[in-house]
């Protein structure tokens, strides 16, 4: 008995001595850091955590979060899985009552903009001149998440053979009727999924076309994948259709085409800095790495969201197969100009859309 | 005698309105009671006057123009149109039903009721968001289980979730159990005397019920209808998941859509202004149907049991249709959620498939922080909403029942208390969003408070209404005989008069503890970080499209729920 507590005091002692053995964590990137650098990653230690809100699932979420945390161990991330539009009303919540939690949101910035509600980095290039505009907004609030994709998906085992490859036009087959999904949250993107049109175009599309096929109404793009697969919908006009493939691929969805015809890519998705962030300095240290090669590359491999002009990648090489239409995201007119066609096309189909 | 006289006399002085500690803690629950009540509903009010919620760029001001655009809006009429429809049909529906129900367990001589009866009110523990998730796994009209089934055995899809008559049935089949025991009790209530001199006069049992026994409960029916129908018309997760897909949009819906989806609080709270001037006029009307009566109904005993009627062979079509009810509402949701749950994204069930279960999905779920942090706060939100409740009510309900206030005061605090029954949890979230970030006081947003505030504001008319019933039972001699002998009110209360009630106090604080836990409006906009519920949970992984997430959580939420309402059956809800 006695020999075999002297044993396990040794067993427990040794592991303790062995793990004071093991090297100390590696903080921050390999590269010698310069003095702004450094000052940032001291201020961000300080920080110690952030929060961010965006859509990005658990897993996707861990992946991410995790590859971040390889070069920073020290910065704790929280994230709210929250859609962009019911992300901007809980922040609008925050920033009412004074009570702030967020750093950081995943979405389109417009609206955010307008209300005031965003702060630019403005000596990002000067702590990081390396970092790569493409990845970066003009406006310096945000890094871009890597291009979303836009398209007509559709289940090539439900869908009519001889309405294959299916396209825009197609669409309009009486044998699709109550096929069709149509998201009403995403109303504004009607011209990133049919890029080659004009916006007289496209109404005149959706109302002789769409309409009268009376598609099922959907509320978030998640929804509208989550009926493909079980085959509620056959056909979907659909954003973020790379990231959903990454995301059902690996669980064996098949059956799930893109049209050959039209296709859109965002040039990226801002990831924003909030005015008066709680966490300023740990937020600034993820958005530079999301710029970096290895956010970028993190964010390609668990979002399915690559660089459209990168051939390497699934969405580069769809966006050369296909001729896509890359959309800017930072173009505020266009967005305005589609959410006010998108509004119409809401109450074409009978949506109440309260003015905004 | 004369004992009895000084007892009354001391009793009397310990309610003089004088500054003495009882009186600090009776005026100051008073106080809180009415604070809870009425601050959160200025605040909607007064939002529903300014141009935005105040951001850094834009501080808001006033304006019409919400208003204006609401009542200039032609939708908006349609939105009216919808909600009297929805509510009308899904409430006949639900009445249907529960008379049949409450017929058949109260009048006749079927076997096992009281097997039956906990079987007809466990559905009631299934929260309409999961029902609603169910169904359309189950009854999508391409995709659904149900039409697969069908179409391989018979070529054709017959079901079809996304239709106007399936969100009604579905609707009403939720409503089924609260109708139920509103219409049993009042059953019960009644004389069966004219109904056995039907019997002996020789009329058939049908036409007794035709000609007797309706008549004489519709006073009761109509106070069920009303009731049932204000529990309709406040529903959100059946319009929001069926109606919104379908174009078919209610006023809950559209306060949802308009504040969540268009991010317009200022619109979204003139609905809501809207939407709670509906249901007050609803509640003027259950208090003028039930203003006499049912306050004592609970009291009225019956010198004899009723002869029961046999109904025969009718039985067993009896017993089908409860087995039909109870498939519907209980075994095909469990079923499905259990099957989905077992694989990473959906499948149809097949032998085949049954090789390849996995439990993925409960790694993930289980493993996420979020996850155990939101049964953390469900927990908490469990415990410390029934004990507010009590303890807000408990006060109430003796200064309504036992005080001697006059009676002017007593029906202002039984109003008072009952009026959060008006207001829809959906309309209420909206209200406490503005209150907590406007005035916060108490400083509490971004905790699990606002909440449990809300929850303890949406609970507090059935929790009075209960509790008044128990101390109407319980006669004063017993706290006359505490103060005589020289206990303090404050020792009488703790130790004489709230023992006496203790059974319904359990009962408030279990049905409430149910309540809490499958409550999605109130959280709705209330949720910041760090004080998310699994109510809130299962909704966001909806929203995101996580269905093997969502029937994770859906099951187990299924099985606390269910658990929890057979200890209310078993230890609060002793009616049978």
């Amino acid at each position: 008995m006695k020999a075999r507590a002297i044993v396990l005091s040794t067993l427990v002692a040794a592991c303790f001595a062995f793990a004071q053995l093991a090297p100390a964590p590696i903080y921050a990137a390999q590269v010698p850091l310069s003095a702004k650098q450094q000052a940032l990653v001291d201020a961000a230690k300080k920080d110690a955590t952030f929060d961010i809100i965006a859509t990005w699932r658990p897993a996707e979420a861990k992946a991410i979060f995790g590859a971040f945390k390889e070069n920073y161990p020290f910065i704790k991330v929280e994230q709210t899985m929250m859609a962009g539009a019911v992300g901007f009303e809980r922040l609008r919540a925050e920033f009412a009552s004074g009570r702030r939690t967020t750093d950081l949101i995943n979405t389109s910035i417009i609206d955010l903009e307008k209300a005031g509600m965003l702060q630019p980095w403005k000596d990002w290039l000067e702590v990081f001149p390396k970092t790569k505009k493409k990845t970066l907004h003009s406006s310096l609030t945000a890094a871009l998440e890597p291009g979303g994709t836009y398209a007509l998906v559709y289940r090539s085992d439900l869908v009519p053979k001889n309405l294959q490859p299916l396209t825009y036009a197609k669409l309009k087959d009486p044998r699709l009727r109550g096929k069709i999904g149509v998201n009403i949250r995403q109303y504004y993107f009607w011209d990133a999924m049919y890029p080659k049109w004009n916006e007289e175009e496209i109404m005149r599309y959706v109302k002789t076309v769409i309409v009268p096929q009376q598609p099922r109404l959907y509320n978030g793009s998640g929804d509208g994948w989550e009926m493909l697969v079980r085959g509620e919908v056959w056909a979907n006009p659909v954003s973020n259709t790379h990231q959903y493939f990454a995301r059902y691929a690996p669980k064996g969805v098949k059956n799930i085409a893109v049209a050959p015809d039209f296709a859109g890519v965002e040039s990226g998705k801002p990831v924003a800095l909030l005015k008066d962030a709680p966490h300023p300095n740990a937020a600034k240290l993820f958005l530079h790495w999301l710029t970096s090669d290895n956010g970028q590359a993190a964010l390609y491999e668990h979002r399915g969201r690559g660089n459209p002009y990168d051939e390497t990648n699934i969405v580069g090489r769809w966006f050369k197969q296909h001729g896509a239409k890359l959309f800017e995201y930072a173009d505020e007119e266009r967005e305005a100009k589609a959410r006010e066609s998108g509004a119409q096309i809401l109450q074409l189909l009978g949506v109440p859309v309260p003015e905004r | 005698m004369q004992l009895v006289e000084a007892a009354s006399e001391v009793y009397a002085r310990k309610f003089l309105p004088r500054f003495n500690l009882t009186n600090f803690v009776l005026a100051g629950t008073v106080a809180v009671i009415a604070y809870l009540v009425l601050a959160p509903i200025f605040f909607l009010l007064w939002s529903s006057f300014r141009t935005a919620l105040p951001t850094p760029a834009n501080p808001g001001l006033f304006t019409l123009r919400n208003y204006t655009f609401v009542y200039s809006n032609p939708t908006t009429y349609t939105l009216f149109l919808n909600t009297a429809i929805f509510v009308t049909v899904c409430t006949s529906i639900a009445l249907l039903l529960a008379v049949g129900f409450a017929w058949l367990i109260e009048r006749t001589d079927m076997p096992a009721k009281r097997t039956l009866f906990v079987l007809i009110i466990l559905p009631s523990s299934v929260p309409s968001l999961l029902m609603g998730i169910s169904y359309i796994i189950l009854a999508g009209p391409e995709a659904g289980l149900l039409n697969r089934l069908s179409h391989d055995l018979f070529g054709v899809k017959p079901f079809n979730i996304f239709s106007l008559p399936a969100m009604f049935i579905l609707q009403a089949l939720s409503s089924v159990p609260s109708s139920f025991l509103i219409v049993l009790s009042a059953l019960r209530s009644m004389d069966p005397a004219l109904e056995e001199a039907a019997a002996v006069s020789g009329v058939s049992w049908l036409t007794t019920i035709r000609r007797v026994t309706l008549p004489m409960m519709l006073p009761a029916i109509l106070s069920a209808a009303i009731y049932t129908g204000m529990g309709i018309a406040e529903t959100f997760e059946i319009p929001a998941l069926i109606g919104v897909p379908i174009g078919f949009h209610v006023l809950s819906s559209q306060v949802y859509l308009s504040l969540r989806v268009w991010g317009n609080h200022t619109v979204a709270s003139a609905y809501s202004v809207i939407f709670l001037i509906m249901l007050i006029g609803l509640v003027y009307l259950y208090q003028r149907a039930t203003r006499h009566g049912f306050r004592y109904a609970t009291i009225s005993g019956k010198g004899y049991r009723p002869k029961l009627i046999a109904i025969g062979r009718w039985k067993y079509f009896a017993l089908s249709l409860l087995a039909a009810y109870l498939f519907v509402t209980l075994a095909l949701p469990f079923f499905i959620l259990v099957w989905s749950s077992l694989f990473p994204t959906w499948q149809t069930p097949s032998m085949e498939m049954l090789s390849k279960v996995n439990l993925d999905s409960y790694r993930e779920v289980f493993g996420n922080a979020n996850f155990l942090d939101s049964v953390k706060n469900t927990l908490i939100l469990m415990l410390v909403t029934p004990v507010l409740t009590v303890a807000l009510i408990s006060v109430a309900s003796w200064l309504i029942v036992r005080s001697n206030l006059s009676l002017k005061w007593k029906a202002l605090l039984d109003t008072l208390t009952f009026w959060p029954h008006a207001y829809p949890g959906i309309v209420l979230g909206v209200a406490l969003l503005w209150f907590f970030i406007i005035v916060n006081v108490p400083p509490v947003w971004g905790t699990l408070w606002p909440i449990i505030l809300g929850l303890t504001i949406s609970y507090m008319p059935f929790s009075v209404r209960t509790l008044n019933a128990a101390f109407i039972q319980v006669h004063q001699e017993l706290e006359q005989a505490a103060y005589v002998s020289g206990a303090s009110w404050f020792t009488t209360f703790m130790r004489v008069t709230l023992p006496l009630v203790l059974p319904a106090l359990t009962s408030v604080a279990l049905w409430v503890a149910i309540h809490a836990m499958r409550s999605l409006t109130v959280p709705m906009f209330l949720t910041t970080r760090g004080n998310e519920v699994l109510a809130m949970l299962l909704w966001t992984y909806w929203d995101n499209d996580m269905v093997e997430a969502v029937s994770v959580i859906g099951l187990l939420y299924l099985v606390i729920c269910v658990v929890l309402s057979l200890l209310w059956r078993r230890y609060g809800f002793r009616d049978w």
